[in-house]
């Protein structure tokens, strides 16, 4: 726990309290036809990913790349196609009944909706302590409401609230329920699912400094999902690109905006308004729609939209390489790509 | 609502946010809140003088409810101390509607909660598990529901005999499809919200995610069908007596006084009117109480 401080400098040394191995994804989705065959969407597609304790992975990338199902792959509301989750060394994603439960405890997740993810008829005393009921934790009532009382404080909501309703919070109020009500487990991993992004600008830098605080006096481990380049450099320690269901790049946080090396980061950096008129910003679009996960694909999958790409990169995929101590990149030409520009 | 951090909250002292806390925990509690809706209290009063005038027959009736005086029959409301009048047979009709009033309410509300508890666990299941056992579950309601209810019960009469029992199994039976359906509906809605998922991730057993969450955040619906039930239930045991399939005569229920008193509806009309006002007051109260509790499940009304 003491190297917690000491997070993106070198985590490799240390072994990965969640270990995804080559996870894949495929969802049915049912023919139009009578008689067609149901096609598949490969929602992930040989994802892995280590995640080191105390730290923030950043997990970011467009609507219906991906990032969501890897999110609920690793709480087990999905359950993997292929492919392994490692907790601790324990593969998570064959448990059933009780071992499941008992695996739960240890990873939570807080929800984009704040308030669809809170029970409408429970008050926030209630579902903060429901946890707590689910494992029958603490059956003393009392005692109950004083660890509720105290995650309240901790999460920065007026006591004085436990009998009010969901709809009677704001959202950054919800959204400090959903934490508190993840946290009466004492996790150690929250899967975080754009858990600022329904918030307002104001409330989104107050939550995410709560989510520092936390980890902080926690040594909590987080997986943060977001589509907002700016929040995911404000809270994490590693950063996870992902592109049609594939993680095309992985590095510490400040080397996406130092160095992105693949054609994907660079354009999603170029996206970003710049800061001031003058500023000198290198430019990358991509032209095209993001291409279709329904059925089985060849190749890089930027292919069709990557102005850098070769016939190698039409029929071959590129696999997540170390090209750099930490950092990852999946993509045949990223050297001359580099020196292209 | 502004965001309060550990620093900026409320300078209030803490005997008032306890008794703020106090105050809130009195407001959302069910007795509170359906007592500030006036007509739940009415449903409640009406729904309640019925239980009571059934419950305590014996001691309130002025007459035996069967005792027949053909010399008296057909006389009007008022006349020689009968209040409401006699029947055909010349039976004091108050003593019939409160002694009616056991049969009436007890069949009615007992075979509502058979068909209520019956329809709701097996709409719980259907709607809760889905695939197979959905299909197989719906098929067979709609096959019950392809029959018209009063044929339904009537054919359930058959096969079961008569008998006060038999009536109550009978229309609970008959209901089972419907509850079942409207259950179904609303567990498919409420399943899928993010709260059920934020259960699962809690590590929830399905059953209590299914009891806990999803048939509180459903049960809306179910108490107004369920109440608008108990009215229609009276309505159909009445239809069976009617029939000759439901309480035998002479015991009394408001459904045969209703159906006697039709015969000689040009001569007599007080016989029909006076059981079909008190029909209609019971459902009514059922109706008033219904949406009353219904208000109470909803925790968005406060005041």
């Amino acid at each position: 726990m003491s190297e917690t401080t000491t997070v993106a400098t070198a985590p490799d040394a240390r072994q990965p309290i969640l270990s995804i191995k080559h996870l894949c994804k495929d969802f049915k989705l049912r023919g139009d036809g009578l008689f067609e065959k149901p096609k598949v969407l490969h929602a992930l597609s040989d994802v892995s990913l280590d995640v080191y304790e105390g730290e923030t992975l950043g997990i970011i990338g467009e609507s219906g790349c991906g990032k969501s199902t890897l999110g609920r792959c690793i709480v087990q509301l999905h359950r993997a196609t292929s492919g392994q989750i490692l907790y601790n060394g324990q593969d998570i994603t064959g448990l059933t009944g009780a071992d499941l439960k008992t695996m739960r405890k240890n990873i939570q997740m807080i929800f984009q909706d704040s308030y669809s993810s809170l029970d409408p008829r429970f008050t926030a005393a209630r579902a903060i302590e429901e946890p707590l009921r689910i494992y029958n934790l603490v059956p003393d009532k009392a005692k109950r409401e004083q660890i509720v009382f105290d995650l309240m404080k901790e999460v920065g909501l007026d006591v004085q609230h436990v009998e009010r309703y969901p709809h009677e919070f704001s959202g950054g109020q919800r959204q400090r329920i959903n934490v508190a009500r993840a946290l009466v487990l004492d996790p150690k991993i929250i899967v975080c699912d754009e858990p600022v992004s329904a918030l307002d600008v104001s409330v989104q830098a107050q939550v995410l400094n709560l989510f520092r605080r936390l980890q902080r006096d926690r040594g909590l481990t987080y997986v943060f999902i977001s589509h907002d380049l700016s929040v995911i450099k404000h809270i994490s320690d590693r950063i996870a690109i992902m592109y049609l269901g594939r993680v095309v790049e992985l590095c510490p946080a400040h080397r996406v905006y130092e160095n992105p090396m693949h054609p994907y980061t660079k354009a999603l950096l170029s996206a970003v308004p710049p800061e001031s008129p003058f500023q000198k910003t290198e430019e990358l679009k991509l032209s095209g729609e993001i291409a279709s996960p329904v059925g089985d694909m060849v190749g890089c999958p930027l292919a069709g939209r990557c102005p850098f790409a070769t016939d190698r990169c039409r029929t071959e995929r590129p696999s997540l390489e170390e090209v750099e101590p930490q950092h990852h990149v999946a993509c045949f030409r990223y050297h001359e790509i580099a020196q292209e520009q | 609502m502004a965001e309060h951090t550990p620093q900026t909250r409320g300078a209030l002292s803490v005997e008032a946010q306890i008794e703020m806390v106090k105050r809130e925990r009195r407001a959302n509690s069910a007795w509170h809140k359906l007592s500030r809706n006036k007509m739940a209290v009415v449903g409640l009063v009406i729904v309640a003088i019925m239980v009571f005038m059934a419950v305590f027959a014996p001691l309130i009736s002025p007459q035996d409810p069967n005792f027949v005086d053909m010399t008296k029959a057909f006389l009007p409301p008022g006349a020689e101390g009968h209040v409401f009048g006699t029947d055909n047979y010349g039976r004091d009709l108050l003593s019939r509607i409160i002694y009616g009033a056991r049969i009436s309410i007890f069949v009615a509300v007992g075979g509502t909660v058979f068909g209520a508890v019956a329809g709701v666990l097996i709409g719980l299941v259907a709607g809760f598990f889905g695939g197979i056992v959905d299909s197989v579950i719906m098929r067979i309601a709609d096959g019950l529901m392809s029959f018209p209810f009063v044929l339904l019960a009537l054919i359930l009469m058959t096969i079961l005999g008569q008998g006060t029992f038999n009536v109550i199994l009978a229309i609970g039976i008959g209901n089972v499809p419907y509850f079942a359906r409207l259950v179904r509906g609303q567990v498919h809605i409420v399943k899928n919200e993010e709260y059920c998922n934020a259960e699962r991730v809690l590590g929830a057993s399905p059953s209590r995610i299914l009891f806990t969450h999803i048939l509180p955040n459903a049960i809306s619906p179910i108490i107004v069908y369920f109440t608008l039930n108990v009215a229609s239930a009276i309505i159909s045991e009445a239809a069976l007596s009617f029939l000759g399939m439901g309480i035998q005569p002479p015991t009394a229920s408001w459904g045969n006084i209703l159906s006697g008193g039709r015969t000689c509806l040009r001569t007599s009309p007080h016989i029909a009117t006076v059981s079909g006002i008190f029909i209609l007051l019971t459902v009514l109260g059922f109706n008033l109480l219904g949406d009353g509790i219904r208000d109470v499940f909803d925790p968005k009304q406060k005041r």
